[in-house]
């Protein structure tokens, strides 16, 4: 029997017990928070492995041969203005003589499992924000800054790296918080100091609002979260809307009532993509439908590993340009009848929507593919034979890569745009690897129940 | 910029501890040299299908500092990368 489709929901794993939590008279506070952000993540961890980069500006990225941004770059390089994001060539005009180290998602995503390793010691309310930001909740009679000095001296002795921790009653103050002292910061906002403390703050320093939302602002003539406080709701829900003027309105007093997301519960997920910026922009059709391609099965993997289908299809196309401005986006979808699993599916799908959408003679410099409408499980098809083909064919492929590395099977038109399988190179992008970190182990295809009814 | 790291994929002889759940390398043969492992800088790990490939940052006693790893598959160590200063 096929097992009957579930909506997704939130599943209670087995908590660990915390060791070290510290427990202190109740001081008659709420819930602690805190939101430990380590210190220039990537760079710092490229600089523990080899003592030559470290007091160099070390910048963190993809293959320099290629088009790439900087992921991370050390403090010495942040002086002259290279920022997490910026396009490498710019970063190499404010920064010339910059280390490039080609970066390994693998690599980080371990140092980042030690670490949640460690913090899971102190509680088990963990919440994996980030590959390098994780939200930690203690209950009222711990005290916090006696945790928060203990987790900061185990990361230096076991890994050699910082971080800046930030305490609040919520986790919005708390990531405030955090920001307010890097490196190497503590700081802890206690509620009778919260409005001292935001008034002058400019309000992009609070998490959630951005430049556009920022400069909107202004225009009301909104410049710090004090004055954002005593801008009337009405005000911001004719600029901003419902939600965001409510987020806006408690952003300003720094009132956040959102819970830990545990990283033993299960988060409900509504879609699974990926993207992929293209080295140079194209207008190579047979290049841009192996990217295509490529995405569309690794996003099949993901699905079968989690043990959903989906039902939409949904393509992403950033069309190049000559200025950083003129970049163009859309997104379409198209929703089909029956359950979708198999990345050549979704593939096929993708390309109806690319026939319907055209190039137009742009060139293409970014690709998305996401299926969404998930259900778990797996719906059983009017064509009963040729599903059960497709299905023992897609655990066939799923096997073989499961022992011998991704990508070890693949079609031709993947071949020409997929690196082979590299010792050190790890073909999981970074925000993939982190999504793993924060729910259950892979699962093999061939784990999975199966039996025609 | 001048100082890069410049990658290998070769096998190596290595000479190494496993004790206690940790492998500690201590001596490699690279080419016709050997060369003495003074500090293990960073370890970390891969999956790579099957296998479990151990990665180690070391800094050898004649100052070079290069990556290797372990797979515990296969059984065979590999020289990664090694930093060239400029």
């Amino acid at each position: 029997m096929l097992s009957e489709p579930t909506p997704p929901k939130q599943r209670q794993l087995r908590r660990p017990e915390a060791k070290h939590l510290a427990v202190g008279k109740d001081s008659g506070r709420g819930n602690i928070f805190l939101l430990v952000d380590m210190n220039a993540f990537f760079a710092s961890i490229e600089q523990q492995c080899n003592p030559f980069l470290q007091g160099k500006p070390v910048l963190v990225c993809g293959d320099p041969k290629m088009r790439t941004v900087v992921a991370a770059a050390s403090y010495e390089a942040r002086p002259y203005g290279v920022e997490s994001g910026m396009p490498l060539q710019r970063a190499l005009q404010l920064c010339p003589h910059a280390v490039l180290v080609e970066g390994n998602p693998a690599k980080y995503v371990d140092t980042a499992k030690r670490l949640h390793r460690i913090f899971l010691e102190f509680t088990p309310q963990m919440e994996v924000f980030s590959i390098d930001e994780v939200f930690l909740q203690l209950p009222p009679s711990a005290d916090p800054l006696e945790i928060a000095g203990a987790i900061k001296r185990r990361i230096r002795e076991q890994e050699g790296l910082t971080c800046s921790i930030g305490i609040a009653g919520n986790k919005m103050l708390a990531k405030l918080a955090a920001s307010l002292q890097k490196p190497d910061g503590l700081v802890w906002i206690k509620p009778e100091q919260a409005e001292e403390v935001l008034k002058d703050l400019p309000v992009e320093k609070m998490p959630g609002i951005g430049e556009k939302t920022a400069a909107r602002l202004e225009a009301l003539g909104v410049r710090t979260l004090g004055e954002l406080a005593r801008c009337p709701e009405e005000r911001l829900f004719q600029v901003f809307g419902d939600c965001m003027s409510q987020f806006l309105h408690q952003a300003g007093v720094g009132r956040d009532g959102t819970p830990i997301s545990a990283f033993y519960q299960e988060p409900i997920i509504k879609s699974m993509g990926h993207n992929y910026t293209l080295p140079s922009d194209t207008y190579d059709l047979t290049l841009i439908k192996s990217h295509l391609h490529r995405l569309s099965e690794m996003v099949g993997r993901r699905i079968r590993e989690e043990n959903f289908t989906g039902r939409t299809v949904r393509l992403t196309i950033t069309f190049g340009g000559k200025t950083y401005q003129s970049l163009h986006s859309i997104t379409r979808h198209l929703t089909v009848d029956e359950s979708l699993f198999d990345g050549l599916d979704i593939y096929r799908v993708a390309l109806r929507i690319l026939g319907r959408v055209g190039l137009n003679g742009k060139p293409v410099r970014m690709l998305g593919v996401s299926l969404a409408s998930l259900r778990k499980g797996i719906y059983k098809p009017c064509l009963w034979e040729d599903f059960e083909k497709k299905w023992r064919l897609v655990a066939a492929k799923d096997a073989v890569n499961n022992k011998f590395g991704e990508w070890s099977l693949m079609t031709a038109d993947v071949l020409a745009v997929v690196r082979g399988p590299s010792r050190r190179k790890s073909d999981l992008p970074i925000r993939a690897a982190v999504r793993n970190m924060k729910g259950p182990a892979p699962k093999t295809l061939l784990g999975r129940r199966f039996s025609p009814s | 910029m001048s100082s890069v790291y410049q990658e290998f994929d070769e096998a190596i002889a290595v000479e190494a501890v496993f004790y206690r759940g940790q492998i500690r390398p201590r001596r490699f043969q690279w080419g016709n040299q050997a060369r003495k492992v003074a500090r293990i800088t960073y370890r970390w790990k891969e999956r790579k299908g099957e296998a479990t490939v151990y990665f180690f940052a070391l800094l050898t006693e004649d100052r070079t500092a290069l990556e290797i790893c372990f797979n515990d598959k296969t059984l065979e160590w590999r020289l990664v990368r090694c930093w060239q200063e400029g």
